[in-house]
């Protein structure tokens, strides 16, 4: 049986119940039972992601700093294990970011009438997957493994330092539509500062928990994995 | 919903099964 495999379970238990809690709850004009979300005006439904998107952004950047740290890791030791883990964080973190950003457009679609419009928001998430872009094409022009690991170790901490900044800073210092945006400070007060109902922040939180669960998950496997490609080529 | 439900629980197969895969090859190389 896999190791920690009740554990593993339980995670994939507490995900439904998320999934399932974020978009089955009703949301009333004024809620009187702990079930009940209340209707935000001019989101209504639409403010269920909430509890999807945030959280795949969350896990985005957790990826990418941990890909830096073992970057940083693999410069220190020269260990070609933390290069093998550096690659697979920013793997991860790249399926997280483009998972952030197919949810943004979807809900753009629904709010602002186009799945896309160059909104700084959505131009740093870009841009953010056109550095990591850049990671594999990088990785995959160079073939000896020591120089790879060595130019990715480097590309990956000079990355790892710009996703806080896209993420965090750049959507906030421009005005834009996404809720946030520098004259709209009041949109960012849900998540910033927690401007939510008591039940609507223990799904949230939940779900922030059970994707950063889920995305050690992952990176465990594709670690694994990598691990045993090695050893089939390499015995 | 249902679409959301079925792709998450598709998901969820494929992860355990992926894992004890994983387990296994790795069983297999030890011994």
């Amino acid at each position: 049986m896999p190791k920690y495999f009740f554990w593993k379970i339980a995670l994939l238990i507490w995900l439904t119940l998320v999934i399932v809690a974020g978009l089955l709850m009703p949301m009333v004009p004024v809620p009187h039972a702990w079930y009940e979300l209340p209707i935000i005006p001019a989101l209504e439904d639409k403010a269920r992601i909430i509890f999807f998107h945030v959280p795949m952004s969350w896990t985005t950047l957790v990826a990418f700093i941990a890909s830096m740290v073992y970057g940083i890791l693999f410069l220190k030791t020269k260990k070609m294990d933390y290069d093998l883990r550096s690659v697979s964080a920013a793997g991860l973190g790249t399926m997280f970011c483009v998972l952030a950003t197919v949810t943004g457009s979807i809900w753009a679609k629904f709010n602002w009438g186009s799945f896309w419009n160059w909104d700084p928001r959505e131009t740093s998430i870009f841009v953010l997957l056109l550095i990591y872009g850049a990671y594999f094409t990088l990785r995959s022009a160079i073939d000896v493994d020591e120089k790879k690991a060595t130019l990715s170790a480097v590309y990956s901490v000079i990355a790892g330092v710009t996703a806080p900044f896209f993420i965090f800073v750049m959507p906030r210092i421009m005005t834009g539509l996404h809720p946030g945006a520098k004259g709209d400070e009041a949109g960012s007060t849900p998540v910033a500062q927690l401007h939510m109902p008591a039940n609507m922040q223990v799904v949230f939180f939940a779900s922030i928990v059970g994707f950063t669960l889920l995305y050690f998950w992952f990176f465990n496997l594709k670690v694994r994995s990598a691990r045993l490609e090695q050893s089939i080529h390499q015995p | 919903m249902s679409i959301v439900l079925i792709i998450w629980l598709g998901l969820v197969v494929y992860l355990v099964r992926l894992d004890r895969k994983i387990t296994k090859l790795e069983d297999s190389l030890k011994k």
